[in-house]
């Protein structure tokens, strides 16, 4: 086998390698009774997983190859092992917080209606839980009974994802209009939002 | 082996799928624009590398650029395949913001004075919200209505779901909260 198809082989077995830290360091809090965000866990163990994959990419293939390859390699290695990475990390994630999945659970541990299903989702809890997630994380701080914002991080990823969607060409939503309005605007937000409630169901009320 | 040529194969790869991507959803109504965008990132790479090898072999130019072995190739769209699949994550984002973000704009349109939990909730998800989840878990085939009226998992549904519920068992997590 060629050195490349060896480095290749080692980036393809790289998500086992992340699981494995995964598995080791999120039992090992559970066993601690370390209160840990299963979100920055897994991110510091797909982090962690740089040492060991760039320690076996250099003595195995890098090492081999004149200055510029080795560069060149390193940086090859590095983008494609963290791109596989945040893969993991964003599955991880939909166990920890999609709707969907969890709506799915629910359907399969007990048959329920559509109304049952509706009844037994709680919104006060869903936003609790992700305020809680956010905070874990160092984005949201909580003062008395006020939450405000942290970091900018994700407001800066939500920044770049909305410019990315209206150059797809999803319309701008009215939720971003009442983002430029402050809360002295209230009344005007709330109508946005009840006209953002009430478009997608505008071919049904007769409405255009 | 030369891994700046394969680096640079693998953006090429990406910017032209994106290039893609773009002009057919900006000037297309698609009716199912996840199997639209999977074909797009998965079928493109092999179509250009098929593209060059026949350029390369019938116009005399394309003789003196760089030729690639299979190994390079699969390098470069290795590259792109991760790149790709991490777009797929952060494309819903895009299309209409997870709640997260969405909280984090709404929360910094709203600095310094910050936000109590009730006008969150207000912003945030409703119960109305969860009607066209369900309706599209349904008509996606991961859902179906059983005689009695209750719902029940697809074999589709079953089969994405376990993968999920595997993880979080060999993580010793309990189930995720949505």
């Amino acid at each position: 086998m060629d050195s490349l198809n060896f480095s290749l082989l080692l980036l393809l077995i790289s998500p086992a390698l992340i699981l494995a830290l995964h598995i080791i360091t999120s039992r090992t809090a559970r066993y601690f009774n370390q209160p840990v965000s299963a979100q920055k866990l897994a991110l510091v163990c797909i982090l962690l997983g740089n040492l060991p994959l760039g320690l076996l990419e250099w003595f195995l293939v890098l090492r081999y190859l004149d200055l510029a390859g080795q560069l060149w390699g390193a940086v090859y290695c590095i983008l494609t092992y963290n791109a596989i990475g945040h893969v993991y990390f964003h599955l991880f994630n939909m166990t920890e917080t999609s709707i969907r999945v969890r709506l799915l659970r629910e359907i399969d541990a007990q048959g329920q209606t559509i109304n049952e299903v509706i009844d037994r989702y709680n919104p006060s809890n869903s936003v609790g839980v992700r305020l809680q997630r956010l905070q874990d994380i160092g984005v949201v701080k909580q003062a008395g009974d006020r939450y405000f914002l942290q970091s900018r991080w994700l407001y800066y990823v939500g920044l770049v994802c909305r410019a990315w969607g209206v150059l797809l060409g999803f319309s701008e939503k009215i939720m971003d209009i009442s983002l430029q309005l402050k809360k002295n605007h209230g009344t005007l937000i709330i109508q946005y939002q009840w006209l953002k409630e009430i478009l997608p169901h505008a071919p049904t009320l007769g409405l255009q | 082996m030369n891994y700046l040529y394969i680096l640079i194969n693998a953006f090429v790869f990406f910017i032209i799928s994106q290039i893609i991507h773009i002009l057919i959803w900006r000037n297309n109504r698609l009716l199912s624009p996840w199997l639209t965008l999977i074909v797009i990132f998965v079928i493109v790479p092999p179509i250009l590398v098929l593209f060059i090898y026949f350029l390369e072999n019938n116009w005399s130019i394309l003789q003196y650029l760089p030729r690639f072995t299979l190994s390079e190739w699969m390098a470069a769209y290795l590259l792109h395949g991760a790149m790709g699949g991490g777009y797929f994550f952060l494309y819903p984002t895009a299309q209409d913001g997870s709640p997260a973000v969405r909280l984090s704009l709404y929360l910094q349109a709203h600095m310094p004075e910050g936000l109590t939990l009730d006008e969150m909730k207000k912003y945030l998800l409703s119960k109305d919200d969860m009607g066209p989840r369900i309706n599209d878990l349904l008509v996606s085939g991961y859902i179906e209505k059983s005689e009695n009226g209750a719902l029940r998992l697809t074999r589709l549904g079953r089969i994405f779901i376990r993968p999920f519920m595997m993880l979080r068992q060999l993580l010793g997590l309990k189930p995720g909260e949505g």
